[in-house]
């Protein structure tokens, strides 16, 4: 069995480089497809901005307009939010991966299209695959700001169960 | 002795077309104070965010204002009412932001492309 899972393992790692490498039947479809290609790409970056600008609005609207507002009013009711508070440091500190995030990602994208596909077919797929990974980062960094809200949501739900409570017992 | 000679020279020189120096150093200072601004437009990342390029005309149109939005107020007290309005209101942000997987989608990926080595080799050269 040891055996096996040693051999399995350069096995499986030759073939992630093999996915890697580019071949020659890759080379001639980039050379061929090489104008829709830098189409899709150049339409990609357009819808990418107007997305960005969109998420980052949204996002920056639900800490601005809403996290801190609330977390203000909790401060001066003097009650505890001490959850809430630490959740929007993090949802902020987030939003400024997420911008940092797409900024690199958007340098990438646009020297990906100074490239020639025609002339540098493997610089081209080698760009492609970093440009790839700067998008993975940029989607994974928007995944955690979504679920630091969802997070926000769920310590409203206990504040507002408990604050509910307080409020019966005053009446 | 010639170095002594020509020092007043220079000076006269420098004197006499002293506007056009002037006008000159201006330039010079303008011109690398726009590098400058330029450089920390580009190295701050300004330039990827900048909507207001040329590039973006059509992008610009299709951005809608949030401004309509007021949100939630800082002040007041927390009693029910303003605890079911935040609801309301965080509940709705909270689904636009899950409803779109944002940069989700594997669009750069070489089969989406269609130069992996399987839609390669299965192309007809053309």
């Amino acid at each position: 069995m040891m055996i096996g899972v040693l051999l399995a393992v350069p096995s499986s790692a030759a073939r992630a480089v093999q996915d890697d490498v580019i071949t020659d039947a890759q080379i001639t479809a980039i050379r061929t497809h090489c104008t829709d290609i830098q189409g899709a790409l150049n339409r990609l970056q357009q819808a990418d901005t107007l997305l960005r600008h969109n998420r980052g609005q949204l996002y920056r609207t639900i800490a601005d307009k809403l996290m801190s507002p609330l977390n203000q009013r909790i401060a001066s009711s003097q009650l505890d939010g001490a959850e809430l508070v630490t959740t929007t440091a993090q949802y902020n500190k987030e939003y400024q991966v997420f911008f940092d995030a797409y900024k690199n990602y958007d340098i990438e994208l646009s020297q990906l299209l100074t490239i020639d596909c025609r002339k540098q077919p493997t610089s081209f797929y080698d760009k492609l695959d970093d440009v790839r990974e700067k998008r993975i980062q940029l989607h994974n960094s928007s995944v955690k700001i979504i679920d630091l809200a969802a997070q926000y949501k769920k310590q409203f739900d206990v504040f507002r169960t408990k604050q509910l409570a307080n409020l019966e017992k005053k009446s | 002795m010639n170095d002594d000679e020509s020092q007043p020279t220079r000076m006269q020189r420098i004197k006499e077309h002293r506007f056009f120096f002037m006008i000159l150093g201006s330039i010079s200072a303008s011109v690398l104070l726009v590098l400058a601004a330029l450089a920390l437009y580009v190295s701050s990342g300004t330039a990827q965010l900048d909507l207001s390029r040329p590039g973006y005309a059509a992008i610009r149109e299709q951005i809608k204002d949030n401004d309509e939005f007021s949100g939630f107020s800082s002040d007041g007290e927390l009693d029910k009412k303003a605890l079911q309005q935040f609801d309301d209101l965080y509940m709705q942000k909270l689904k636009d932001a899950q409803a779109v997987d944002a940069f989700g989608n594997d669009v750069l990926s070489p089969q989406s492309l269609q130069i992996d080595n399987q839609s390669a080799t299965t192309q007809p050269n053309q």
